[in-house]
């Protein structure tokens, strides 16, 4: 008796440490690396690496693997949401929140801006061979750039070895010194090439491209930028005298795209300053439009939704499989982004028209939020597209664009359809005493086969359930729905 | 009938001797230009250096790049039949990255300099040879490499210190260089989206392409909600590719935490 009272013990106790042992097993916990050499992922204790830290936790929770803010004082920069572990190149350091370092500022760079921290400010200002100007009173990145718009550019006139020398620059930077100088001599909205100033800067035939700017430039003989190439005006004594704005300059209008006159590009027209060929010094103006798109010629940075797989959007029914794509021309090429799978995003658009009545399309994916349309009882309430995207269809609010599922694994499907099921009494009164016949006098409606459609309808609103096409336009096989009446089934 | 002008076969021969004796005299005046001294190691060892690295240099960046920052990384997406790195990733559903590479552009540098450091030591040990077969005595001491991922330039410093002796002694603590690259800057567009990834997920890379016009990226959305960026220079073809996983909404209404 004692024996079997043993092996009855040890048999439990063996039963109960496999079923512990797998539970733990499944357990997710936080792990400072897992066995594919993620770091710091909320993951089940199986796929923990060996002898990494872990806690039955969300990563956030742990000391181990909480998020900071690794920030690094060579380039100045910061990065968020980074924990400690993994903030460990030279000289980096980690902090649980953003360090004063991290704030930012306008920095001013010439005639160009970046909102940037001051340590970065620093190594850009260093690397375009300027003093620093940091102005941390500014606080916003549109303030930083438009403060640095209106600023008076012109002829810094300065003595280099005995000689009078030019840069073209703003008078901020002219009286702080340029080139290791001293204070220089600003003359506004002259060039360096003026015949007056007497400096040793002349016109040249040579043209340069500017950072930061989209047009083709005259150069100097001392390599500072004119005014906008213009072939017909490269001996024009009072073109290499004064500034003169793109405005003012050859075909403002046009975008100049392959013009070898005309060096007036357009960013927003869809060119900018290149070099003709790779290599070469010739400068253009390079063509950035789509001349060809899926949609007809588009503008360089122009974006637009396509659907282009079977079915159809925003009518609560989608074929299985099918997604959302924005399209996007970007330097002549059309480029392809899709939104996320199972649309669970979907790709909405607008446009906006320029002041020169040009009509610009843009698109995004945004978030699908067809996550709650199916709790909501009013129509007003479902129609709501502030809050969710759905549509009121058959008294009923359903997703406009409904949800892909992982159908072929797990029991997700069947919950998600499961929505869809209704039951329908449906009351019958037989006539007669011998061989009278029923007559249907309440619930009537949900033998129709109308009925049938809707809630089939229905059913494909909830997500990849029920009679479907794929995105290819083929039909599913096998049962779609279970029609029961009276007991007897029917399966399609 | 053959006639044979004899003055003209003179001429023909004193023009051949000299240019065989303007040959031998350029040779003898000119030695940098002997066949097989392309690489005149006494003239410029720096040269000789540079040369010797710049194209392992190249290759090795480039190779890192293709995958994210390593050459065999751990934690990473098979795509395309390559390794691509995640420098951003969340196992859960809903949240936005944790952010796995927050240094891109200094672990490339630190992974550069030491694997760097045995190519240079290669390099310096042909350079020592030829000076040998020149006629010169070399003492040098250990090798170290060190490499700058700057605006514009990719800069290496070879700290290999050494005295080349022959008639004179000439001592020579680093050799320093410089080639012209981009990476740079797509290193620091990638910090920039990784940064919006792990804060507000999905990033707007349009805007990137307005600040940088000479830049293009490529964004491949992967059906685990993966993203795949690849950031390229149109100009200098020099490219980096990387995989971030952020901010991922399950199919349906699943959630698996």
């Amino acid at each position: 008796m004692k024996k079997i009272n043993l092996i009855t013990f040890a048999f439990v106790f063996i039963v109960l440490a496999l079923a512990f042992g797998s539970a733990q097993a499944d357990q997710n916990v936080c792990c400072e690396k897992t066995n594919t050499g993620l770091f710091c992922q909320n993951v089940p204790l199986s796929q923990c690496a060996l002898g990494a830290k872990q806690a039955p936790t969300s990563c956030d929770s742990t000391s181990f693997c909480k998020p900071g803010v690794c920030y690094s004082p060579q380039e100045g920069t910061c990065m968020d949401n980074t924990p400690q572990l993994v903030c460990n190149a030279k000289n980096s350091s980690w902090f649980i929140g953003a360090p004063a370092q991290c704030d930012l500022g306008c920095c001013i760079l010439g005639d160009q801006a970046a909102f940037v921290s001051l340590v970065r400010c620093k190594r850009l200002a260093g690397t375009l061979g300027l003093s620093v100007n940091f102005n941390k009173q500014i606080k916003d990145e549109v303030s930083c750039v438009l403060s640095v718009r209106n600023q008076d550019r012109g002829a810094c006139v300065y003595d280099f070895e005995f000689e009078k020398s030019c840069k073209f620059t703003t008078r901020a930077e002219c009286n702080s010194g340029v080139n290791g100088t001293g204070k220089g001599t600003f003359y506004q909205d002259k060039l360096c090439s003026a015949p007056e100033l007497g400096t040793t800067c002349g016109k040249s035939d040579k043209t340069t491209c500017i950072s930061g700017r989209e047009e083709v430039y005259f150069m100097d003989t001392c390599g500072n930028p004119a005014n906008i190439y213009d072939s017909s005006k490269k001996d024009n004594v009072n073109y290499w005298t004064n500034v003169v704005s793109a405005d003012n300059s050859c075909n403002p209008t046009s975008n100049n795209a392959g013009s070898s006159s005309c060096g007036n590009c357009n960013y927003l027209l869809g060119s900018t300053c290149r070099a003709k060929t790779s290599g070469s010094d010739i400068n253009i103006c390079a063509d950035l439009n789509c001349q060809t798109t899926s949609a007809g010629p588009k503008r360089h940075g122009e974006s637009w939704c396509v659907f282009d797989d079977s079915g159809s959007t925003n009518s609560a029914k989608a074929s299985v499989g099918s997604r959302f794509y924005k399209h996007v021309c970007i330097n002549g090429e059309e480029k392809v982004e899709a939104c996320a799978d199972y649309r669970q995003e979907e790709c909405i658009q607008g446009k906006i028209v320029t002041t020169s009545g040009i009509e610009f399309s843009q698109a995004a994916c945004r978030v699908n939020r067809w996550q709650d349309c199916i709790a909501q009882t009013d129509k007003d309430a479902c129609v709501n597209t502030d809050k969710r995207d759905c549509l009121w269809k058959n008294d009923l609010c359903v997703p406009k664009n409904p949800t892909g599922l992982n159908f072929w694994s797990g029991r997700e499907p069947a919950g998600q359809s499961n929505k869809a099921s209704s039951n329908c009494t449906v009351v019958y009164e037989k006539t007669g005493l011998i061989g009278g016949v029923e007559k249907c006098i309440s619930g009537c409606e949900c033998i129709q086969q109308n009925w049938l459609n809707t809630r089939v309808e229905m059913c494909n609103a909830l997500g990849d359930c029920g009679t479907n096409i794929n995105w290819l336009n083929i039909k599913g096989s096998g049962s779609s729905y279970n029609f029961t009446l009276g007991g007897k089934s029917k399966v399609k | 009938m053959v006639i044979v002008n004899k003055k003209g076969q003179v001429a023909i021969y004193v023009i051949v001797a000299l240019a065989i004796l303007a040959v031998v005299l350029i040779f003898l005046i000119y030695p940098k230009i002997r066949p097989g001294m392309t690489e005149d190691v006494s003239a410029n060892p720096q040269g000789y250096l540079s040369n010797c690295l710049n194209s392992v240099i190249k290759e090795q960046i480039a190779e890192r790049a293709l995958h994210g920052g390593d050459i065999d990384p751990e934690g990473a997406i098979l795509f395309n039949n390559e390794k691509i790195k995640y420098l951003c990733y969340t196992s859960d559903y809903y949240k936005t990255c944790t952010v796995q590479e927050p240094l891109i552009k200094e672990r490339m540098e630190e992974k550069l300099s030491t694997e760097l450091k045995a190519e240079a030591e290669k390099c310096v040990d042909l350079m020592v040879q030829a000076y040998e077969k020149s006629g010169f005595s070399v003492s040098k001491t250990n090798t170290q490499a060190d490499v700058n991922i700057d605006p514009n330039q990719i800069s290496v410093k070879i700290n290999s210190p050494m005295t080349i002796t022959k008639e004179t002694s000439r001592t020579y603590k680093e050799f320093e260089f410089n080639f012209p690259s981009q990476y740079y800057q797509l290193f620091y567009i990638a910090s920039s989206i990784v940064d919006y990834e792990a804060t507000f997920g999905n990033s707007e890379t349009t805007a990137y392409l307005v600040y940088y016009p000479e830049i293009s990226i490529d964004k491949i959305q992967l059906g685990d909600g993966t993203r795949i960026y690849k950031i390229s220079n149109t100009l200098t073809k020099e490219a980096f590719t990387f995989a971030v996983k952020s901010l991922v909404w399950p199919p349906g209404g699943y959630q698996r935490i």
